[in-house]
């Protein structure tokens, strides 16, 4: 909208996708808009998270992780915070800083997943060009009180898909939005991320393994 | 310097925060009644309504970064409301929306943080604070201008009430640490804070809230 600056206007623009999901979720009552579930790995995994304890291979001290598929987010560096996947990361498809995910205990020791950008060790959202750092009060998705499903979580950030989340076992996540479909394999925690260029109006669709056994959870 | 801004002077044409403008509306339907099962709907009542949100929160606040998290938590709770509107007309759809805005305004004043629950809820961002925007909301609330005039009458009080004021309100130190250092009892430092209050609205040519002390 003319007159007004982008930031407000961006989110003009989101409550508008926020308002057509919640409209057509009540038009198909069936289909959830977020995913939440506890990975069966609750306890070890709150334990760890909670006590800041991912494991070091993981959040990727060393020399800079590269991300997942592509080579722009060479500049990759580790986390500050060391609940962040940083082997979880993939390209933004907009040549932004890499797609990562936090993984961490709330206050009330429910396993959450929480989705950014890392740019310089610091997980924010880079939008039309500025990188914000996440506040500290951002939160996640977090586990519901199913132990058989993984937590998912689906964001949409102007016309990208992210689909991210905690899957119990570490055999890949197969993840689809219409009809493209991308096989990712969960690293530390059993984060994972997908980004999709568009599909916000898009049925999602992912599926992985709890304990051998192949759930399929639908969004949108 | 949170709540300093909340007995602040609302110059006229800046800020009409509840007093009803039609904003270019060609009809007194209320949008946000349409917006239940129109997203669009919901996206123009947003437009309809952000400029005088954010100086409602600006003005009150001093500051850019707070009023836009306020207001991004204020619409958020709308579109998550929207369904409870049982108003008639676009007025009432005002009065509505200010009422949400000023029930946030008093919990941040209370609080001393920007509640985040419904933006949470609806996994969406708060307006982001480029600083683009945060230039736009100085401007449109004339912020300098009112931060030089409530610096000015906070200068004028008595130096009890001061810096009873500033130490209470400015920096959210609680009375019992105050009455300690003072060597005065909880009441009087209330008093003193109570007292400065009134005089700066007195000077402001406005009153203030009875919820800031």
């Amino acid at each position: 909208m003319s007159g007004l600056p982008p930031g407000l206007d961006d989110f003009g623009e989101r409550l508008e996708q926020v308002a057509e999901r919640d409209i057509e979720g009540r038009r198909r009552p069936r289909r959830r808009l977020r995913g939440v579930g506890l990975p069966v790995t609750a306890a070890v995994l709150a334990a760890a998270v909670s006590a800041g304890a991912v494991r070091l291979a993981d959040r990727g001290d060393g020399p800079p992780v590269a991300p997942e598929r592509g080579d722009s987010a060479a500049s990759l560096q580790a986390a500050n915070d060391p609940s962040v996947v940083v082997k979880s990361a993939v390209e933004d498809p907009k040549g932004g800083p890499p797609w990562v995910v936090r993984a961490y205990a709330n206050a009330d020791g429910a396993d959450c997943a929480q989705v950014g950008q890392l740019r310089d060790g610091r997980l924010g959202r880079q939008r039309r060009g500025e990188f914000r750092e996440l506040p500290a009060s951002a939160t996640g998705t977090c586990a519901g009180a199913d132990a058989d499903e993984p937590l998912i979580g689906v964001r949409h950030e102007g016309d990208l898909t992210i689909v991210f989340g905690l899957a119990a076992d570490r055999d890949p996540v197969t993840v689809r939005v219409g009809d493209r479909v991308r096989r990712v394999r969960p690293v530390g925690l059993g984060a994972f991320v997908a980004v999709f260029d568009g599909g916000v109006d898009e049925r999602v669709e992912v599926r992985s393994r709890v304990r051998g056994r192949e759930t399929v959870r639908t969004f949108g | 310097m949170a709540a300093i801004g909340a007995i602040a002077p609302q110059p006229s044409g800046i800020l009409e925060g509840v007093t009803w403008r039609s904003r270019g509306r060609t009809s007194d339907e209320p949008l946000i009644r349409r917006s239940v099962d129109d997203a669009k709907a919901f996206h123009e009542f947003y437009r309809a309504y952000v400029d005088r949100v954010v100086v409602f929160y600006a003005r009150r606040t001093l500051d850019a970064e707070t009023a836009l998290d306020l207001t991004g938590e204020t619409f958020a709770l709308a579109l998550e409301r929207r369904a409870q509107f049982r108003g008639a007309t676009a007025q009432e759809e005002q009065g509505w929306l200010f009422a949400i805005a000023r029930n946030l305004l008093l919990a941040f004043w209370k609080r001393g943080e920007v509640e985040r629950a419904a933006l949470e809820r609806l996994g969406c961002d708060a307006p982001e604070g480029t600083t683009a925007d945060l230039e736009w909301v100085e401007r449109v609330a004339d912020l300098p201008s009112l931060r030089a005039t409530v610096r000015s009458a906070l200068h004028e009080l008595p130096r009890d009430q001061a810096y009873a004021v500033t130490a209470r309100v400015v920096e959210a130190r609680p009375y019992r640490d105050l009455a300690l250092e003072l060597n005065v009892s909880e009441q009087v430092v209330r008093a003193r804070v109570s007292r400065g209050l009134r005089a700066m609205a007195q000077s402001l040519g406005d009153r203030a809230p009875e919820d800031l002390a």
